[in-house]
């Protein structure tokens, strides 16, 4: 032991630094080079091919000139605070009725886990279906003897958007609840036992102790459903492609539709630099709030 | 995982009066019923429309499948143009897991077993990187594949999900591997052992499940990636999931085909979360997933 452990030492010394050399050089390689070309790419004039002269922000003003771009901003808006509120709710009240009935667990698991394993493609697919009028809900409460009940939400223009939220609930509130879930088996059952002798109801014991300690919970499933919100993509796609007319649009498929289809890649690099930023507004502060919890930790 | 172990379910029936939990518990299962058969019922219509006929689709609401045939699955697989997808989609995810794997095992390990300068922030800013919408990457990556001709090849995909999925595999892997003590890596080393074979042939068989678990993340955000597997590809390496969206936006809606191709995706998925699912609570529970 004492003969070998300097060289044990010296391992400890330069391992780290060789085994994370290539992980390390891909990431810096692959983000910040390409953030930086797409950045770059974002203040030149660049239409149909790359051209890396300077324009400053013209791209930028074009952006915001295009009406479009302020439907999918107002779209991302609406689809993302819907889509977080819903989901967090369903998902936490799910996590604590799962927590009460620890015998449905195992079915459940599986359950909530399958979501997981659709492509939005797939799951975009089946609610196009359900929620198109001459198909689905709305043509099985009609023939079911209910002849005026109308659910075309996906053909008007002002609802579409709330069909998407509701697809992208269905995918996504399992993997929610997993996680408060997990947050919730972390927490001391002395912590209830000693409220409960205090008279406290269960209810009120959820609201005002457990949720306040589910915090990191929070957090994560905060974090990673702003992510699915912002890159949502695939949904839209398989769902409205946009449309009626561009009433579905959000910033990826603005994005991929004017750099590969209307060929102003410079409008679209800008586009793509403004979900930077927005991601980056959101995980920052998340991030640092994580390095000062861990640097108290320890 | 010990605080999976030990959890006793809570307070419920404790103290309370029996009646008012019996009616609380009927009244939880209904909704978690609720739920359940909410996060059900469009998988399993996807199912019902994959074996009926285009006409019948589209006119029949009836709840079973109405003359069930298996001819929309005859067609995938037995036109190229919609089995070569599979195939596609299939090796680019297979390579991406490999070498996501490869690249994250080594740099997990430096971070649970050594300290280092800046370790912590180097592994937080890892895993912010992993948070950079997609579209950010589409041009680079597609100007960069264009000029050096990956463009439609299997690699491109693959390496350009390794991208978003190395920081994550890291980020998991290293909460499976903290949980080793390192009192077996130093015995082990004494021992005689040469770390990369103590890696390999200890270490690597005793975080099995945390691999196990890795590698379904990996193989997950993989198979169901749309954005960059339909931009970085165009016919010689079209996924499945890029033939799907392009069958709906031409020739009108075949739903009974979509449905068939939707759910032979679903089943690589499924059998893959059958083998983990023991494990992904453990992942869970590490706040890792």
């Amino acid at each position: 032991m004492t003969r070998k452990k300097p060289i044990s030492d010296r391992v400890a010394d330069w391992l780290p630094r060789l085994v994370m050399a290539p992980s390390l050089l891909v990431i810096l390689v692959g983000v910040y080079l390409f953030i930086a070309w797409t950045g770059w790419i974002s203040v030149s004039s660049s239409r149909m091919v790359p051209s890396y002269d300077f324009v400053g922000l013209e791209q930028y003003y074009r952006l915001w000139a295009t009406p479009r771009w302020h439907i999918a901003v107002v779209n991302l808006f609406i689809f993302s605070s819907l889509f977080l509120l819903v989901t967090m709710g369903v998902g936490l009240v799910m996590a604590i009725l799962l927590d009460q009935n620890i015998r449905a667990e195992g079915a459940l698991r599986a359950v909530y886990l399958y979501p997981m394993a659709l492509s939005f493609i797939v799951t975009g697919t089946a609610w196009k279906w359900i929620l198109n009028p001459d198909l689905g809900v709305q043509k099985v409460v009609n023939s079911l003897g209910w002849e005026g009940f109308v659910f075309n939400w996906i053909t008007q223009p002002t609802f579409a958007i709330y069909t998407i939220v509701i697809a992208a609930v269905w995918q996504s509130s399992g993997f929610a609840m997993a996680i408060f879930l997990a947050g919730l088996r972390g927490i001391d059952n002395s912590v209830i036992k000693a409220a409960q002798i205090e008279g406290a109801t269960l209810p009120r014991i959820y609201a005002s102790i457990i949720v306040p300690m589910l915090r990191p919970a929070f957090l994560s499933v905060i974090v990673l459903l702003s992510y699915i919100a912002i890159k949502n993509f695939d949904l839209v796609l398989a769902m409205t492609n946009g449309g009626p007319g561009n009433a579905t649009e959000v910033p990826s498929t603005f994005m991929f539709q004017a750099t590969f289809r209307r060929n102003q890649m410079g409008v679209g690099a800008a586009s793509a630099m403004m979900m930077l930023m927005t991601v980056a507004a959101i995980i920052i502060p998340y991030l640092y709030s994580e390095l000062k919890e861990s640097r108290n930790g320890h | 995982m010990t605080a999976i172990q030990t959890f006793v379910p809570a307070a419920a029936e404790l103290t309370r009066p029996k009646r008012t939990a019996t009616r609380a518990r009927i009244f939880s299962a209904t909704l978690l019923g609720l739920f359940l058969l909410f996060q059900a019922l469009p998988i399993y219509w996807i199912v019902r429309m994959s074996l009926m006929t285009p006409n019948n689709v589209l006119t029949r609401p009836d709840f079973l499948p109405v003359e069930p045939t298996l001819d929309n699955y005859r067609t995938i697989f037995t036109d190229p143009s919609w089995y070569m997808s599979y195939v596609h989609q299939i090796s680019y995810v297979a390579l991406n897991t490999v070498i996501s794997l490869a690249v994250a095992l080594p740099a997990a390990y430096a971070f649970s077993r050594y300290r280092f300068l800046g370790d912590k922030h180097v592994f937080f800013w890892l895993f912010s990187n992993r948070m950079a919408p997609p579209a950010v990457f589409l041009l680079p990556f597609f100007q960069l594949y264009s000029a050096v001709g990956l463009f439609d090849t299997p690699w491109a995909v693959a390496l350009a999900h390794t991208l978003f999925v190395v920081p994550l595999a890291v980020w998991i892997l290293e909460g499976f591997m903290s949980g080793i003590p390192r009192e077996i890596d130093e015995t082990a080393l004494v021992d005689g052992f040469s770390l990369p074979r103590f890696f390999v042939t200890v270490f690597m068989p005793m975080i099995a499940s945390g691999i196990g678990v890795t590698a379904f993340f990996c193989f997950m955000f993989s198979w169901i990636e749309l954005l960059l597997a339909r931009t970085l590809t165009s016919v010689d390496a079209r996924p499945i999931v890029v033939t799907m969206t392009r069958t709906a936006s031409t020739s009108g809606m075949d739903w009974g085909l979509l449905a068939a191709a939707g759910v032979l995706t679903i089943l690589p998925g499924i059998a893959v979360i059958w083998f983990v699912r023991n494990y992904i609570a453990k992942g869970f529970a590490l706040g890792r997933v």
